[in-house]
């Protein structure tokens, strides 16, 4: 056991004394977590649009007023050809362009309908999906209002008004959604690159024979490299979860004993995958490339950029191999519900389960022999 | 009973034999000197010995605990010097001291002592605490050296220990071995520096994998009818 | 020149002597953009609901069998009272819950306003504005069903560059950036500091070779594989996702090359400056990764980002390459369409060319 603390020691003053490593493993994610927390967003705001009127009558105005006097839309102009309007689109100077056909308000007080043309830049299908929506309501806000002036027609009935509530996130704010995110990949991310490396870079400069020539055990050896970048990775969680709580005002509704208990549980299985790979590797290189494919997967998997309700079904069933989407999930749900331990219980045996098995396998997977 | 015993030692690549068949006792508190050209396989033997890289086949034991089943127990016993000397280099002399002390289970007072006596004994007061990266090459050999033993294990390995200092400094270096070996320390050590080869109590001499020559200097000498270690070993390699 | 020559043939031995790596550095750019092209989605189904109907009849019944048969969403709990809301939402697996008031069906057939509540768990916002326009369409249908009413007007949408709004054709430009930039600057960010840490960099130093040979050796094997790299991602692109390119694919091709030279001199500047491999590495996953997903107009529109944000990621490479890549593959852009992009990225690349030359002369 007290070999154990000889080689934290070690490891410590190690990295501390790597003066370069301290900025890139402690300042620059924290650094990245604020102005990143930023980034994150998927508001649809500053949605520009050209019009091309061809009819020009009260009812196309009123629309076209509408729509320009809305908090999402910006009104570019309004444009004499079609033309000029697709130019529009394709220089990326406007989301949308509403073209209203010539007889419009005279097709309308015909009783027939008017004829309107959105054209949409679809490359970003969410984005538009939700131009739609909001153009639809305004269009149906138009409609009400038509009605029961100007067209002293009766029409019946006002239909289904839903009302939304928000539970959680009252404000729809998306960075306290992000944030944890983020910060959790953050301290992954350096956690499992730096200690895949490790054991890799002694083989490179060759202290690992003088290591292994010891009666040192794996068990000691593993913990020794584990226990100091679950140090590091638990501060760094620490000083992430302040600069969320007083930067971006993400608030910690659950208990902060809940998040550790699975902040470490979830190290052990991190850190451990990044010593194993560094067991198997010949170079530090090898052990780089091979940790960033990992991590990669981790990240874009974890739900934290897309959804994980709307990955198709296979790809569901591996999110749930993957650690960090549990802790993610869960330092949200603790964060944003103050969802309690037993609510999460379940998560936390698969963590544990991962951990045992990740831990032991490092140890295993060390020989101090080689072949 | 002899201190390190091996018996048709042999260690393959695929299909590279780089360790054919070696043979060899080394007694309590000798000198042994494991002698070869660079690639004849020296250090993948003494790998072996130190339970760093695994046999093909053949038995070997080590403070009279087998290679194959006493792992643990042999690297209790025996001490090892790297032909990189790997110290820490982000480390300073004292701290390295204490890593090893502790992971050899010294107590902290023992490496507190021990260690004093080595500063004083390598005149390092000036550097102690400074980094291993920054001393130059000889006293780093000498450290690495006194690492290696600083647990009083039964025998030390040593893999080309002197490379790349002048011989006045070599001198020195086997001045310590000299130490320890007076303590009871068995010491083994590869060169391929012939000269080194008189220091030795007996010495082998690998070529291609094989020992082709294991004697006392003297006798090797004088069966070779050579006037130096290095005639000795251009006539073995000669052929 | 012949110096020159034989070290980059050295340097090319090298790589590909290390089959693990090699292996490791095709793999992964074509495993990533199968895994994630197939992944990642933003389309949303199979919601998770649940229900509290305060007006329990045929039109409520039927409203509810509309929507579970619409394969969006799935109806998972029925509530009897309000005070159960938060424990499921806690859980986790609750998303929505439609709420109708005791009079919704009397209103309905009264013409008056039916209210109902949708409850949603906003703490994914996007997830949450995505579920209230699928109910409220749901709605609307429901609602043209059951009043035949007519809408005043004929509203043709027409979708352009993407007509089935397939979410993969705005992650696919995004996810080349990305595997291109990162793979290309760890590759070239540890080959100097690779060399300063075994000490064969001195070796290098007193040879004939100027510093500009050198450096440009050690990258030249890195061109050529991430120049595979990418033509491969691209007939992945096209072939496999169904990615259009309605230009110019030589325009492609070119606007790649320029990329991926940006990407191998931010792995050069990196390893100038660092002193050991491992920093090296460190750099370009910490500082590049983030960043170029992030701000490259990948998942997140830059254009809802504070203008602080918008303005820094003018200064990532990826968001112009991506806008590049929307721009040919999409849109059908030519050369001139998309000139100031490009001119913005070729500069980019020589400057961070012409810096890591220079630091590179310094820290000798």
């Amino acid at each position: 056991m007290r070999t154990i603390l000889f080689l934290i020691q070690k490891e410590f003053k190690q990295i501390i004394r790597n003066r370069a490593l301290i900025p890139i493993i402690f300042f620059m994610p924290l650094f990245q977590i604020i102005v990143l927390g930023n980034a994150a967003t998927y508001d649809i705001k500053d949605i520009h649009f050209t019009v091309l009127d061809n009819d020009n009558s009260s009812i196309s105005n009123e629309i076209v007023y509408k729509l320009s006097h809305n908090k999402y839309f910006t009104y570019n102009s309004n444009v004499l050809t079609k033309e000029e309007a697709i130019s529009d689109l394709e220089k990326d100077n406007a989301d949308f362009i509403f073209v209203i056909d010539k007889d419009f308000e005279k097709d309308i007080k015909k009783g027939f309908q008017g004829k309107i043309q959105i054209i949409i830049d679809a490359v970003d299908g969410a984005a538009s999906g939700i131009i739609i929506s909001y153009i639809n309501e305004i269009l149906k806000d138009v409609q009400f209002s038509i009605n029961e002036e100007q067209l002293e027609m009766k029409r019946d009935g006002v239909g289904i008004n839903s009302i939304e509530r928000n539970w959680y996130n009252e404000y729809l704010n998306y960075k306290w959604f992000m944030v944890p995110g983020i910060l959790v990949f953050l301290v992954t991310m350096i956690g499992v690159f730096v200690n895949s490396m490790n054991i890799a870079r002694e083989k490179e400069i060759g202290t690992i024979d003088q290591l292994n020539v010891t009666p040192i055990t794996k068990t000691h050896f593993i913990a020794g490299k584990l226990i100091p970048m679950m140090i590091i990775a638990l501060l760094e969680l620490t000083f992430g979860l302040i600069i969320s709580k007083y930067i971006f005002g993400v608030p910690i509704v659950g208990s902060l004993g809940v998040i550790y208990l699975f902040a470490v549980v979830y190290l052990v299985i991190m850190l451990s995958i990044g010593l194993i790979i560094s067991s198997r590797s010949d170079t530090q290189q090898q052990a780089m490339f091979v940790a960033y494919f990992l991590i990669m997967i981790f990240l874009f998997l974890s739900g934290l950029f897309t959804p994980i309700a709307s990955m198709p079904n296979w790809a569901q069933l591996l999110t749930k191999l993957i650690p960090i989407s549990y802790f993610i999930e869960v330092l949200r749900n603790t964060m944003l519900k103050g969802s309690t331990f037993f609510d999460q219980i379940h998560s936390f045996l698969i963590l544990l389960i991962y951990a045992f098995l990740t831990f032991f396998y490092a140890i295993w997977n060390y020989k101090k022999m080689s072949d | 009973m002899k201190i390190i015993q091996v018996k048709n030692l042999v260690k393959k690549f695929g299909s590279f034999t780089a360790v054919d068949n070696i043979d060899f006792e080394v007694s309590q508190g000798e000198i042994f000197g494991f002698l070869g050209a660079n690639g004849a396989g020296k250090t993948t033997a003494i790998k072996m010995l130190c339970g760093l890289l695994s046999p093909t086949s053949g038995e070997a034991k080590i403070a009279g605990y087998d290679i194959y089943k006493q792992q643990e127990e042999i690297k209790h016993s025996i001490g090892y010097m790297s032909q990189k000397f790997s110290l820490y280099e982000d480390l300073t002399i004292v701290e390295n001291l204490k890593l090893y002390g502790g992971i050899y289970k010294l107590s902290n007072k023992e490496i507190k002592d021990k260690t004093a006596k080595l500063v004083d004994r390598l005149q390092l007061q000036n550097v102690k605490n400074k980094l291993v990266k920054t001393i130059p090459l000889g006293w780093k050999q000498k450290l690495a050296f006194s690492t290696a033993i600083f647990h009083d294990p039964k025998i030390v390995f040593l893999d080309e220990p002197t490379g790349g200092v002048d011989p006045i400094t070599r001198r020195q270096f086997w001045n310590l071995i000299y130490e320890a070996a007076d303590k009871g320390i068995t010491v083994f050590v590869t060169t391929h520096y012939m000269d080194e080869a008189e220091y030795c109590d007996r010495v082998s001499i690998m070529v291609d994998g094989r020992i082709d020559a294991l004697d006392t200097p003297k006798m090797l000498k004088k069966n070779f009818n050579a006037e130096s270690m290095d005639d000795v070993f251009l006539k073995l390699a000669r052929g | 020149m012949n110096e020159f020559i034989a070290f980059v043939k050295k340097e090319f031995l090298h790589i590909i002597r290390d089959k693990r790596s090699l292996l490791i550095l095709f793999a992964i750019p074509i495993i990533q953009l199968l895994l994630f092209g197939f992944a990642l989605r933003n389309e949303v189904k199979d919601i998770p609901i649940g229900i509290l109907n305060h007006s329990q009849d045929e039109t409520t019944t039927r409203l509810l069998h509309k929507i579970e048969s619409s394969g969006y969403f799935r109806i998972i709990k029925v509530f009897s009272n309000e005070t159960e809301f938060d424990d499921e939402f806690k859980k986790g697996k609750l998303k929505e819950v439609i709420v109708f008031d005791k009079d919704f069906s009397k209103n309905l057939r009264l013409n008056k306003e039916a209210k109902v509540q949708l409850v949603i768990d906003s703490s994914d916002p996007n997830y949450a504005r995505q579920v209230k326009n699928y109910t409220e369409s749901i709605f609307n249908n429901f609602l043209e069903e059951y009043y035949i009413q007519e809408p005043l007007f004929d509203v043709s949408l027409r979708l352009f560059y993407n007509p089935e709004l397939k979410s993969v054709f705005m992650f696919i430009p995004g996810l080349t950036a990305m595997i291109l930039m990162l793979l290309s600057a760890f590759m070239t960010s540890i080959s100097i500091t690779r060399e300063k840490e075994l000490g064969t960099m001195e070796i290098l130093l007193v040879s004939p070779l100027s510093p500009i040979q050198i450096i440009l050796g050690k990258v030249v094997p890195y061109i050529v594989l991430s120049f595979i790299n990418a033509i491969v991602i691209m007939l992945f692109s096209i072939f496999v996702f169904g990615m259009p390119v309605s230009g110019s694919f030589v325009l492609l091709i070119f606007a790649s090359s320029i990329f991926i030279a940006s990407a191998l001199s931010l792995g050069l500047l990196f390893s100038s400056i660092a002193e050991t491999q491992q920093v090296a590495m460190l750099m370009s996953l910490v500082m590049l990764m983030l960043p170029t997903i992030l701000l490259s107009d990948f998942v997140f529109p830059i254009k809802s980002m504070p203008l602080i944000l918008q303005w820094l990621s003018d200064i990532v490479p990826a968001k112009w390459f991506v806008l590049i890549l929307k721009g040919i593959m999409l849109k059908g852009l030519g050369f001139f369409d998309l000139i100031k992009e490009l001119a913005i990225l070729s500069s980019m690349t020589i400057f961070l060319l012409i810096v890591s030359l220079k630091k590179f002369k310094i820290r000798l």
